[in-house]
């Protein structure tokens, strides 16, 4: 056996034992309507879809049987079918929680991740709703940090309320860590 | 220390000249594929002489004078208290303004049009997009020199009592510094060979060049064969002498262009010295373009050593001090903006990163990711090609035996390379700071301090929660770390970790 093959479950420097460790915070679920908006926004991909079949099926001048059109539609709408049956379970997976000192997401079903954001970091803080996520009172919570040209962490599927206040609060952290940034360098 | 008068200045008016061949520069810089295009195309076009070509490139240095003159009228600037102004602009008039304490590098550069009129073109760097930089493209070196010395002096009173250190600092350095590093021209020469700039520049003019080789390469062999210097019958009837032939060729072809690129260092980086000061350091390079850079301690958030394949061979390594800033657009934009040392031999390499650092480090030991990553990566694609190889085998007519066994080739070698980066990839830790190596048959490694992270993921496939493994994304102020299939709880550990020291530093993102 090679070298790598003994070190690699040594951890050679000290962890005092009690860091505080991320994988205990519970995880707030997204709101109860997230589910719902999964679902209908994975609908509205499928209306082309029916509403292209229904003309081409309606056309006098296409010499396709009514059977091929269906089954086309259905070879198109399989595949969207599946990524509805995923974004509804990620829905019930996806989750949020808020420690003191960072924001902690997690998504995916088969290829799962967590994000964790210190508090420190975020330099930068959006919500923001597309029209179907305002009819079902949701909104996501964008978070920008140095370095990135694009939004670093994105949570979605927030209560409306509930991401207006995570962004106030993140607002006012980052106030106040700047102002005593600045205080100390002024001294 | 010389102050410079707060008021509305222009650029001195010799540097219109400098204007000018700098915008045309950098117009021909940023249009090249379409110069490139275009060259073909009077290559290729008959109606098109070199009537035409000399009408239309005068009518571009034309405009570019007119350019450079409006540029010069409209250009001003102002160095105030604990600022930069420039108000610039051809048509709609824009004023930036970059306070001292944002500013993270300042880049001195004189161009060899620029040395007779003592000018020097100044950037001042800042944490944003490359848009938002101020730069002045020829102002009189001393106005130069006093500008950076303000600068730094504004980062000296942000810490106290500092400012009288800096100031005899100031004097140090007009008597130049012993340096912290400085390459001969022959390391050099190597750092050009083994910097994979060379291949760049290939993928680029490959294309046209290629065509161009091909009708030359095919007169000639005509030439050679007319001339009966060489037999073409007796190669043809010899395929490993014609193999061989070609292989030759291709190597002379890389060395011509290695050597080149090894010219190219020498001219760009001529005379290099790295010199450390009380709150930063000065690079000094340049053969037709003299540069300066600065880059401040506390701006530096991450060190990256690099020893490229061919670098390994010759044992050269290359540094890189990055600062935050979108580290992928900078290099699809140009590498201009990092602060690299170039040429450094193997032996000295440890001595330049501790400088750099400003200590030793004292863990030399490397941790290796988990042997999953080799073994599944091994029975993915190795099984998968081997099936296709079968299946190739299987499916083509009269059972060839060469494709399949190309592809088994291919295969092996794929494995092979598998095997080093799962070998190569580790990290290790030395109290705060942390460091990720991983190449294949080169190497990189990144370090930083652990207090730099930006943010955290933990990820995992099916596949590495069966087997209890995690990979781990570390985004740093200047781009993305991963050190993939670590045991998940070892990853949660340095997870933490890296989440404890980001929060409980006092210092935030820049």
């Amino acid at each position: 056996m090679n070298q790598y093959e003994e070190t690699e479950f040594s951890n050679p420097s000290v962890v005092p034992e009690d860091l505080p460790d991320y994988g205990d915070v519970e995880f707030e679920s997204l709101a109860p309507s997230f589910r719902r908006y999964t679902l209908v926004s994975t609908l509205t991909f499928a209306i082309p879809v029916v509403v292209a079949a229904l003309v081409v099926w309606a056309l006098p001048f296409i010499p396709l049987p009514g059977w091929k059109i269906l089954l086309i539609a259905i070879g198109l709408l399989i595949p969207l079918l599946l990524v509805g049956i995923y974004r509804w379970v990620d829905a019930g997976y996806r989750g949020w929680a808020l420690r003191q000192h960072d924001i902690i997401a997690r998504s995916g079903v088969l290829w799962r991740s967590i994000t964790a954001l210190p508090v420190a970091r975020i330099q930068h803080v959006e919500t923001t709703h597309g029209p179907l996520e305002r009819a079902h009172r949701l909104a996501r919570l964008k978070l920008y940090t140095a370095g990135g040209l694009t939004a670093d962490l994105v949570v979605i599927g927030l209560g409306r309320d509930a991401a207006d206040q995570l962004r106030e609060y993140l607002v006012e952290q980052i106030r106040k860590r700047d102002a005593e940034a600045s205080q100390t360098s002024d001294d | 220390m010389t102050e410079i008068e707060s008021t509305w200045k222009a650029l001195p008016v010799s540097a219109v000249g400098a204007l000018y061949i700098n915008g045309i520069q950098r117009f021909v810089r940023e249009n090249l594929i379409v110069f490139f295009g275009a060259g073909t195309g009077f290559a290729v076009s008959e109606s098109l002489g070199w009537r035409e070509f000399g009408l239309g490139a005068g009518l571009v240095l034309l405009a570019g004078l007119l350019v450079a003159l409006i540029y010069h009228r409209r250009f001003r600037y102002r160095v105030d208290e604990d600022s930069v102004r420039v108000r610039k602009g051809l048509f709609e008039q824009q004023e930036l303004k970059v306070r001292f304490e944002r500013v993270q590098n300042v880049g001195f550069s004189q161009p060899i049009y620029l040395r007779p009129l003592g000018l020097i073109r100044v950037t001042l760097e800042t944490p944003g997009a490359s848009q938002t930089e101020v730069s002045l493209p020829g102002i009189a070196s001393a106005d130069a020199t006093a500008l950076r010395d303000m600068i730094s002096g504004a980062a000296g009173r942000r810490n106290g009592a500092e400012q009288s250190v800096d100031t005899e600092n100031v004097a140090q350095a007009q008597t130049r510094p012993p340096a912290a590093f400085s390459t001969s021209a022959a390391d050099l020469f190597k750092y050009g060979m083994a910097s994979n700039q060379i291949w760049i520049l290939l993928a680029i003019f490959g294309a046209p060049a290629s065509n161009w080789v091909e009708s030359r390469v095919s007169s000639w062999v005509d030439e050679i064969s007319t001339s009966g210097l060489v037999d073409m019958e007796m190669l043809s009837r010899a395929p490993l002498l014609l193999a061989l032939l070609v292989i030759v060729l291709i190597l002379s072809v890389s060395l011509l262009l290695m050597a080149l690129s090894g010219l190219l260092a020498i001219v760009r980086f001529s005379g290099y010295r790295l010199t450390r000061e009380t709150d930063r350091f000065k690079s000094h390079f340049g053969l037709l373009d003299i540069r300066e850079k600065s880059l401040k301690l506390s701006k530096l958030h991450g060190i990256e050593t690099v020893q490229t394949a061919v670098g390994r061979m010759l044992g050269q390594w290359h540094a890189i001090g990055h600062q935050a800033g979108a580290v992928q657009l900078e290099q699809a934009m140009n590498n201009d903006r990092r602060f690299l040392i170039p040429g450094i031999g193997d032996g000295r390499l440890e001595t330049v990163v501790d400088t750099l650092r400003g200590r030793s480090w004292d863990v030399p030991a490397w941790n290796g990711i988990h042997r999953r990553f080799r073994s599944m990566l091994w029975g993915r694609i190795g099984l998968s090609l081997a099936v296709a190889a079968l299946l190739i085998w299987f499916l083509l007519p009269g059972h060839v035996a060469w494709p399949p066994l190309a592809i088994l080739g291919i295969n092996m070698l794929i494995l092979g390379m598998i095997h080093l980066r799962w070998r190569r990839w580790a990290y290790a830790f030395d109290g705060r700071r942390m460091r990720i190596r991983s190449g294949i048959v080169g190497q990189k490694i990144v370090e930083f301090d652990l207090a730099s992270c930006q943010q955290v993921e933990i990820s995992s496939s099916p596949y590495q929660r069966r087997h209890k493994l995690a990979s781990l994304t570390i985004r740093l102020p200047h781009g993305e770390q991963a050190i993939p299939y670590l045991p998940r709880e070892i990853a949660d550990e340095i997870a933490n970790r890296l989440l404890y020291r980001a929060e409980s530093s006092a210092e935030h993102g820049l």
